[in-house]
């Protein structure tokens, strides 16, 4: 197991390539968190992040033999996580179309608002209300902490867009969790 | 509410998945990789579904599921046995 934790992420692919299946449980147990946390931002819904999070190590495991190392593990598995987010927001919204009021959110029924919002679940009902090219931008730069570039290849996307989509992004997510606050306190 | 404080918290948006997720996952990936008839369920339901048809066979060709049936005696009898032998 010792041995395992001291390996890199390349090192465990190629055990894995060679047959050691223990070590893609290191790679998950590595990751999970990472991929936990883009499913969640992006979905808002705990049980559908899950299935999420299993499809996206599934999907990694069946395409190990073809990961040519050019990104990090992370970078990758980031990248997939998205990517199925993405195309379960499509399909909620084929048989659910989303309703971007604060009531359906269920921004106005928090009863234990704090004044300085420290309150994780407040914050990801005002990220389900961001569009969602503004919360994947979100999510990817300012809560995974990639960088603009990195971010832009992973969404495939110019650089200049993530900025624009960034700042447009943080600003609506400061308005909906003000107007929030305000529902709470009229 | 100030920019700065909004980026601090949004970089407390981490989540985690339950303890045993990776061992979930492994099954999950045992089971996509196995071959649809080689899972368990499937070897059974063939098994099952293989000896059914056995016994409609023998049932259809003797009338009845005695034991001397499944085993391919009914029809015999010492009498028949002794006619074969005599014959030779």
């Amino acid at each position: 197991m010792k041995d395992k934790i001291s390996n890199t992420d390349f090192e465990l692919v190629n055990k894995v390539l060679n047959g050691d299946d223990s070590c893609f449980e290191e790679l998950i147990n590595r990751h999970q968190s990472l991929v936990a946390s883009v499913a969640m931002n992006m979905l808002g819904d705990w049980d559908e992040a899950q299935e999420i999070g299993h499809q996206v190590f599934i999907r990694f495991y069946k395409s190990l033999s073809k990961f040519k190392r050019e990104a990090k593990v992370s970078t990758y598995l980031t990248r997939i996580s998205m990517n199925l987010s993405l195309n379960a927001l499509k399909r909620r919204k084929v048989y659910a179309p989303r309703s971007y009021t604060l009531e359906h959110a269920g921004l106005v029924y928090q009863s234990d608002l704090s004044t300085d919002i420290a309150n994780k679940e407040l914050i990801n009902k005002g990220l389900q209300m961001l569009e969602e090219k503004h919360r994947s931008v979100v999510t990817l730069r300012m809560i995974q902490g990639y960088d603009t570039i990195e971010t832009a290849n992973i969404l495939g996307i110019p650089k200049g867009t993530v900025l624009s989509r960034l700042k447009r992004g943080i600003d609506k997510l400061k308005v909906i969790l003000i107007t929030a606050l305000k529902y709470e306190h009229t | 509410m100030s920019t700065h404080k909004l980026e601090n918290q949004l970089k407390e948006q981490q989540y985690t998945f339950y303890a045993n997720f990776a061992t979930e996952v492994l099954e999950g990936i045992r089971r996509e990789i196995t071959p649809i008839f080689l899972r368990p369920r499937w070897l059974f339901l063939g098994l099952a579904a293989s000896v059914v048809l056995c016994m409609v066979s023998v049932y259809m060709q003797d009338g009845n599921l005695s034991i001397d049936a499944i085993l391919g005696l009914s029809e015999y009898n010492e009498m028949t046995n002794y006619y074969r032998y005599v014959q030779l």
